[in-house]
């Protein structure tokens, strides 16, 4: 597990790139990112809804209420073409932000 | 299959939100814990493990819970932003005036935004503005309903009381008497209309339990110079007013909504007005309360003029003055006819006495009249509350320095990229405009509350309140007030912000600009002072008079156990005057005999009841020159046992017994004050021979001397009196000298440890009415509330301008620490550096609070010199103290200069703690 602060600031890419080509509902996101990092990025459920709703609110992210055979009704959330443009600009960002930082601090890029 | 869905509701318990979104956080995350909890069990976990794990998800549900309502907030003011954005958008594309408008808009938007993320300071400058603005606009509701606003009848300024002073010893003022009235009808030469009226009280009788109603015996032409048309029926005319004419009436409208529930069929029924059947023949206007009586029954004033004489000079007048008419002339004009009125009514008992009195007109307006020494009080109130306004507003300007000062790199910088000085006092104005007009929104509201509070308490005594309204004039004034308040502490730092500042700003930081501070705060603290001065030295008079009053001696004993009433036993009831004092003796003994009961006094007036009689006095041996003016006194009819049970001393001789009124006997008792100015002496009035009527006296012999009674309240001194036994014999001038004389209407006081026991008033009325059942018993009220009464509008000034006070000294010593408390921190460089070099410590404490006291100094002494005009203008109020009363000024003064020196206690502490190295560094 990394340390709070550490993710605070890129909690919103994570999701973001989580529902990068596919529509998720919320359980599904976090599994997603729990295994896609081998259990070491986990947060409360509480972060999670509130940054979808933040992220919703400001356009980036759409929820749609979908009924699936054999399944309860769920909200799936999908990227809007705002919100594809902020992962674009997040991702490049973060990029050049981590290799600044590896440099910075002597590491090189993996 | 567990409920997820209702364990997170019950975890989380969210407040209701828009469109029910709650439902929707809640759902999906209870979908959320049930994906982890059916994980678990696919992977071996028992079911208890399972639902632990899930659980453990949501971590602790009030962190959960807060952080999701944190994030609602923002999405609720983020849609309110965006819809308000949208709106603006749209209108700055119609352009014109609304694009203005959409700026404007914004940056109401912004500022609020700005207030909203500093909610302590916002708070504290809302609270401390709405107490200062909702008091003045309380204050100034009632100085507009009862002083500044005309009165509400048509053409008001043109209308005026006629009334007359009478010159020399016993003078004073005098009403209007009808044979005046008839004089000025016929002969005047300024009024358009004038009439005359007498209040009294109206029993009516013959409709269940009988009722006492104020009543009002008129001319018409009261009407007609008020302009008053009644609202059903007709008015009072001149057929009404000929003695021959059959009784008629016109209702009160408050009394016809009350009795009649506003029943316009009731034109043409029957009343038994005192004891006499009355037709209805119309309803006044409401308008009519406006002339400061609401009576519930009109009656015509029917004089036969042949009999008629210049005297009986009890009554009120209105005239209204022909187009043009000065009130000189209107004098004038009266002074011309006064005479003429002794040769168009000659005769009477009492024409020689008026020829002598030296009668002079007195016409003035009539709102004066009706307002009186309410306006004084008035203002004086204002006043006060204007200062503690002015103070708040000052205090509100500190704290806008404080944080302009913080601000001012910020604004140097924008001055030098070519901002203009409007642009950058606009941002300091629009903050403290929404404040102002913030603050006025809850002051409105808070003033709605204290009026009400006000008028049914302390201010209930004032006139006109029955047109007492949120009146437009009153919401104006309060929005100018706001926004005056708004301009006035925003003006500050923006003035102060000049051009010229902007090189120094970026030079030298903080130092200079804080030094400017100082100055500008120093000036604002002196103004505080000043202004607390004002309202502490006001409000140190009333507090001096209140307790002047407190120990004064009213002549009577234990008022708390008196129970005071009126009664008024009409003609056919009791036709003679013997009849009349047979049923008054016969209620006192009925009275006499209910349990507790241990005195009954029975006279026309009870002291402080508002009744009495003024008439002129003569004593045997006192030479009355006919070309001097009649001397008048105050005379009162009573029963035996009026001393005692009013716990009156007796300074000598003895008091009437009911034997002496059975017989008649020609005796008197007169008033210690009586006794010393006609014999020098209690002693030696006793035996004295004194009369009401000089030609041929009927001389009664002074048996007694009573101890002096302030019959018109604490604050008045008692009058010379004489008391004369219930019945008189050939009392008057022109009386037959067996003709006995009383009076039908009687004050009654009953002694009791009972008094505040509400059976001991129903037994009181049953007493009366086991004599006459048809008695209406009226104004049943302690003598000791009778006696405060008479204090209401000292104490109703002494509470507010005690509030006034000590808000004004806590918002004003609040400033002189802020003053200093910010300069000193602004000094910690420059102190720091005194120290050390060497400067004794307590030598840097002596000169903040130097500081410190001369601006209490400065305050003090310009705040004396304000304080004396206010205090003359209070003149009026006050009672055994004198309007520059110097030990009230002395304490004022020596207490502010002390606070405020405690106040500069704390921040020359501060200064003298100073490490200088810490100082130094931080530079």
């Amino acid at each position: 597990m990394f340390s709070p602060e550490l993710k605070k600031g890129s909690l919103e890419l994570l999701i973001l790139s989580a529902l990068d080509g596919q529509a998720r509902h919320g359980y599904e996101i976090g599994k997603h990112l729990e295994s896609r990092s081998g259990g070491r990025i986990g947060f409360p459920v509480s972060t999670l809804y509130s940054i979808l709703y933040r992220m919703e609110e400001r356009g980036w992210v759409k929820g749609r209420w979908v009924e699936r055979k054999g399944e309860r009704r769920r909200c799936y959330y999908s990227l809007t073409n705002e919100g594809k443009k902020v992962l674009a600009a997040q991702r490049k960002e973060w990029t050049a932000f981590a290799a600044l930082v590896h440099e910075l601090i002597g590491a090189s890029p993996a | 299959m567990r409920d997820w869905n209702g364990w997170v509701r019950e975890q989380l318990s969210l407040p209701p939100m828009e469109g029910h979104r709650e439902e929707r956080i809640i759902a999906e995350i209870a979908d959320h814990l049930e994906g982890i909890y059916r994980d678990a069990l696919s992977r071996g976990a028992s079911p208890d493990e399972a639902e632990a794990r899930a659980e453990g998800e949501l971590g602790s549900a009030a962190d959960a819970s807060a952080e999701l309502l944190h994030t609602e907030r923002r999405h609720r003011s983020a849609e309110v932003r965006r819809r308000l954005e949208r709106v603006e958008d749209r209108a700055r594309r119609r352009g014109g005036v609304w694009a203005s408008l959409a700026d404007g808009m914004r940056d109401i938007r912004l500022a609020l935004r700005a207030l909203g993320g500093r909610p302590g300071f916002s708070a504290t400058v809302i609270v401390i503005l709405a107490v200062g603005i909702g008091a003045t606009t309380a204050i100034f509701t009632l100085l507009d309903a009862v002083v500044l606003s005309p009165l509400p009848f048509d053409a008001a300024d043109r209308l005026v009381r006629i009334a007359h002073v009478q010159q020399g010893a016993g003078g004073g003022n005098v009403g209007q008497c009808a044979a005046w009235h008839f004089t000025y009808e016929d002969e005047n030469r300024v009024f358009q209309d004038l009439g005359m009226w007498f209040n009294g009280t109206a029993a009516i009788t013959g409709t269940g339990e009988p009722e006492a109603v104020p009543l009002m015996v008129t001319t018409g032409g009261v009407f007609r110079a008020l302009r008053l048309n009644p609202v059903v029926g007709r008015g009072i005319t001149a057929e009404d007013e000929d003695p021959d004419s059959p009784p008629v009436i016109v209702l009160g409208h408050g009394y016809w909504m009350r009795r009649f529930g506003g029943d316009p069929e009731v034109i043409g029924r029957t009343l038994q007005v005192n004891g006499t059947p009355a037709e209805i023949v119309g309803v006044a206007s409401p308008e009519l309360q406006g002339v400061g009586v609401d009576p519930g029954v009109i009656a015509p004033l029917q004089v036969d003029k042949s009999t008629l004489f210049v005297g009986n000079i009890g009554a009120s007048a209105v005239a209204r003055l022909r187009e043009g008419i000065t009130l000189e002339q209107a004098n004038a004009d009266v002074a011309r006819m006064l005479p003429m009125a002794f040769e168009k009514f000659p005769g009477g008992p009492v024409i020689e006495s008026m020829r002598r009195a030296q009668i002079n007109p007195a016409v003035q307006p009539f709102k004066s009249w009706i307002v009186g020494s309410a306006a004084n009080l008035l203002w004086i109130l204002m006043v006060g509350v204007a200062a503690v306004l002015l103070i708040a507003c000052a205090n509100v300007a500190n704290l806008f320095l404080v944080r302009a000062e913080a601000r001012t790199g910020e604004m140097a910088v924008r001055t030098a990229m070519g901002a203009s000085g409007a642009r950058i006092g606009w941002e300091f104005l629009k903050e403290s405009l929404l404040l102002g007009v913030a603050g006025g929104v809850v002051g409105l509201a808070l003033a709605q509350v204290g009026l009400r509070a006000l008028v049914s308490g302390d201010a209930s005594q004032l006139p006109r309140l029955q047109e007492l309204s949120l009146s437009p004039g009153v919401f104006l004034f309060t929005v100018g007030v706001s926004v005056a308040c708004g301009l006035l502490f925003g003006m500050v730092p923006v003035v102060r912000q000049r051009r010229g500042d902007v090189a120094d700003a970026l030079k030298s930081g903080r130092a200079a600009s804080g030094r400017r501070r100082g100055r500008t705060g120093g000036v604002l603290a002196v103004v505080q002072m000043a202004l607390a001065l004002l309202v502490m030295v006001a409000s140190g008079l009333m507090l001096r008079t209140a307790l002047a009053l407190s120990s004064v001696d009213p002549g009577f004993r234990e008022p708390e156990d008196v129970l005071a009433m009126r009664l008024y036993i009409p003609a056919a009831d009791a036709p003679t005057a013997d009849d009349l004092a047979t049923q008054y003796e016969a209620i006192v003994h009925r009275l006499e005999e209910v349990p507790g009961v241990t005195g009954v006094a029975l006279g026309n007036a009870i002291p402080m009841d508002g009744f009495g009689n003024v008439n002129p006095f003569y004593a045997e041996g006192q030479a009355h020159d006919a070309a001097e003016p009649s001397v008048t006194r105050r005379h009162k009819w009573i029963g035996q046992g009026y001393f005692e049970t009013l716990r009156i001393p007796l300074v000598a001789g003895r008091a009437f017994t009911w034997h002496d009124i059975h017989d008649r006997l020609a005796v008197a008792v007169v008033s210690e004050s009586l006794a010393r100015t006609y014999w020098g002496s209690a002693e030696a009035a006793m035996g004295q021979k004194v009369a009401a009527r000089p030609d041929p006296p009927q001389w009664y012999e002074v048996i007694g001397v009573a101890g002096d009674v302030r019959e018109f309240g604490l604050s008045q001194d008692p009058p010379v009196q004489v008391y004369w036994p219930l019945v008189t014999l050939a009392f008057w001038q022109g009386n037959a000298p067996d003709a006995p004389n009383a009076w039908r209407g009687m004050g009654i006081a009953v002694r009791s440890h009972r008094v505040g026991n509400a059976d001991l008033l129903g037994e009181v009325r049953d007493a009366v009415w086991s004599v006459n059942s048809n008695l209406p018993v009226r104004n049943l009220r302690t003598l000791d509330e009778l006696e405060a009464q008479s204090m209401t509008r000292t104490s109703f000034s002494l509470r507010l301008l005690g509030i006034a006070a000590a808000v004004a000294l806590m918002l004003g010593v609040i400033g002189v620490y802020g003053v200093l408390a910010h300069a000193v921190s602004q000094r910690i460089a420059e102190l720091g550096m005194r120290i050390a070099l060497g400067a004794p410590v307590r030598r840097v404490m002596g000169m903040v609070l130097r500081e410190g006291l001369t601006l209490a100094f400065a305050g003090v002494a310009i705040g004396l010199v304000f304080a004396v005009g206010l205090a003359r203008l209070m003149a009026s109020l006050l009672y055994g103290v004198s309007p520059v009363d110097p030990l009230t000024y002395g304490a004022v003064a020596a207490a502010l200069v002390a606070v405020a020196a405690a106040a500069s206690w704390l921040p020359a502490r501060r200064a003298a703690r100073i490490d200088p190295m810490t100082a130094l560094r931080a530079e």
